[in-house]
């Protein structure tokens, strides 16, 4: 039984698991606990100790072939990038766009991830998202209280900060006025590997009017995720306030 | 203790436990290793952690997490108002540095919060991390050195080892997927949505006398709104068990268009999800 559990282990982390070495152990003494002989009981040993919530990674692996969809939205390309007050702002318009947009909705989950996972490391490396202490802020006497305590109350030093704010991390605003009904499934899959994998990430969609979307995309599945019908609520008869939407953001 | 004594005291205490999840929760007590539970909202998770305590008789720590949660509000945090009055009366004795310093760093100052408490704890504890996934992912860093070995370092007064190992069950509504180090130290369990006859026997658990016929018919009501994917925010069991128990003061003996009209309220809690529901 050891061997056909290391066996296991390594396939898994063939497949992409990083099973651990405790990981291992535990699935082998999980069954000399339980000791059985029973099929059912030892696929539920094996999910909980070492396969864990890799089953529907797996599970989504086997059926890909079903969830193939071509894609062909030859749409063209359009990217506009500025770099101002350590904040990075991105622009991609699909619709004026002339290269075909490096990322698709029939992308398996994969390829999702490391894409915003990718993302992630240039949104990390702008400088300003980590709080730092700062000379011209103002006087923290809790901090300051904190060190006296530690020098007898005879502390050289006055410590200032910024106080601290939850910035969100990453904001995506995107715009689902007509115009963008041919990139719905391209919207989805954005917004929801962007809000799963960038923590803090804020998401807000804008047609006449702007409106912060992120909690429809707390969702563990992404199937789970009613897009038309949150864009039912951004109506664009009069047309798209771009202009209007940014400056009320 | 087995998986069916476990199963069954689940049930005395009023919650049906399945076979997977009473394996998941015996090996998780028999082996000292921390539980993580993953589902959706309102599937019983918490619950679960609840009902352990009250099965094993002993008292339930929770720590409920969110955004910026950290060390002070999980762990340990000094009493700076009273170490500096006590540093005042310290000076006008004739102590040494050394001595004041170990003085005003002892026990007496040191607050204790949800994860210090349990490992300090006389007996061993349940100790609860609520929806880990609303902390921020510094916080799993955090916890990994807890869950590993289950001490704390406090860099005043040392290395902190547990008394007696709490039994950890950490939940989330896995909103975002968590570290792989979190997860290696952990069993794990995915709970979702029951099943129509589970779902049927949680009902009559926990309501006693329910009419079957009208428990079926609500059941299979709330599962067709779980499986409409246009609806944004499921009914949990809470919810079920609400309309249920509003069936019933009502004296409802069937569920017909006006009645679901008249009660969606307790199903769904959104206004749009009603009205699209509602088809209004």
């Amino acid at each position: 039984m050891e061997d056909l559990i290391v066996r296991l282990a390594n396939d898994l982390r063939k497949k992409g698991r990083n099973v651990g070495i405790n990981e291992t152990l535990d699935a082998i003494k999980a069954l000399r606990i339980v000791n059985t002989k029973n099929d059912e009981v030892i696929n539920h040993i094996l999910e909980i100790t070492i396969i864990k919530d890799f089953k529907e990674k797996l599970m989504t692996k086997n059926n890909k072939d079903e969830k193939k969809e071509e894609y062909n939205k030859n749409v063209l390309g359009k990217c506009i990038y500025g770099e101002s007050n350590n904040t990075l702002f991105s622009l991609y318009s699909p619709a004026e766009a002339k290269v075909e947009p490096k990322m698709s909705y029939n992308w398996e989950r994969e390829k999702w991830i490391k894409a915003i996972k990718n993302l992630r490391k240039v949104i990390l490396a702008i400088e300003g998202h980590r709080n730092k202490k700062s000379l011209k802020g103002d006087i923290n006497l809790r901090m300051t209280v904190k060190e006296e305590t530690k020098f007898l109350l005879e502390s050289p030093r006055i410590f200032k900060s910024i106080k601290k704010r939850n910035k969100a991390k990453a904001v995506l605003l995107c715009d689902v006025s007509g115009s963008m009904r041919d990139n719905q499934d391209l919207i989805l899959s954005f917004s929801f590997y962007m809000k799963k994998f960038i923590h803090r990430c804020e998401i807000f969609f804008f047609s006449t009017k702007i409106k912060k979307v992120t909690r429809y995309f707390m969702k563990d599945n992404i199937s789970g995720i009613n897009l038309e019908k949150i864009i039912e609520n951004f109506p664009y008869g009069g047309g798209t306030r771009i202009g209007e939407s940014l400056n009320i953001f | 203790m087995d998986v069916e004594w476990l199963i069954k005291r689940f049930k005395e205490e009023g919650y049906v436990l399945d076979s997977k999840s009473a394996l998941a929760v015996f090996l998780s007590l028999i082996m000292e290793k921390p539980l993580l539970i993953e589902g959706p909202p309102g599937c019983g998770k918490t619950e679960l952690a609840k009902i352990t305590a009250k099965v094993l008789n002993t008292e339930l720590i929770r720590l409920q997490c969110y955004e910026g949660l950290d060390s002070s509000q999980a762990l340990y945090e000094w009493d700076y108002p009273r170490q500096l009055l006590e540093l005042k009366m310290l000076q006008a004795e004739e102590l040494s540095k050394d001595e004041i310093r170990k003085e005003i760093y002892s026990e007496r100052f040191l607050l204790e919060r949800p994860l210090l408490k349990a490992l300090r704890a006389n007996k061993r504890v349940v100790l609860l991390i609520d929806e880990i996934d609303r902390a921020d992912p510094e916080f799993e860093g955090f916890l990994l050195e807890f869950l590993g070995e289950f001490q704390i370092t406090i860099p005043e007064m040392g290395t902190i080892l547990a008394k007696h190992k709490p039994y950890v069950f950490i939940t989330s509504n896995k909103t975002r997927d968590l570290s792989d180090a979190i997860k290696r130290r952990c069993l794990y369990l995915y709970i979702d949505y029951p099943p129509p006859e589970k779902e049927l026997e949680i009902i009559k658990t926990k309501l006693g006398n329910v009419r079957e016929d009208l428990a079926k018919d609500a059941i299979n009501l709330v599962n067709k709104i779980r499986n409409n994917n246009k609806i944004l925010h499921k009914p949990g069991i809470a919810e079920t068990l609400d309309f249920i128990n509003a069936l019933n003061s009502l004296k409802v003996n069937s569920i017909d268009e006006n009645v679901i009209r008249n009660l969606i309220g307790t199903l769904l809690k959104d206004e749009e999800d009603i009205v699209y529901f509602l088809g209004d």
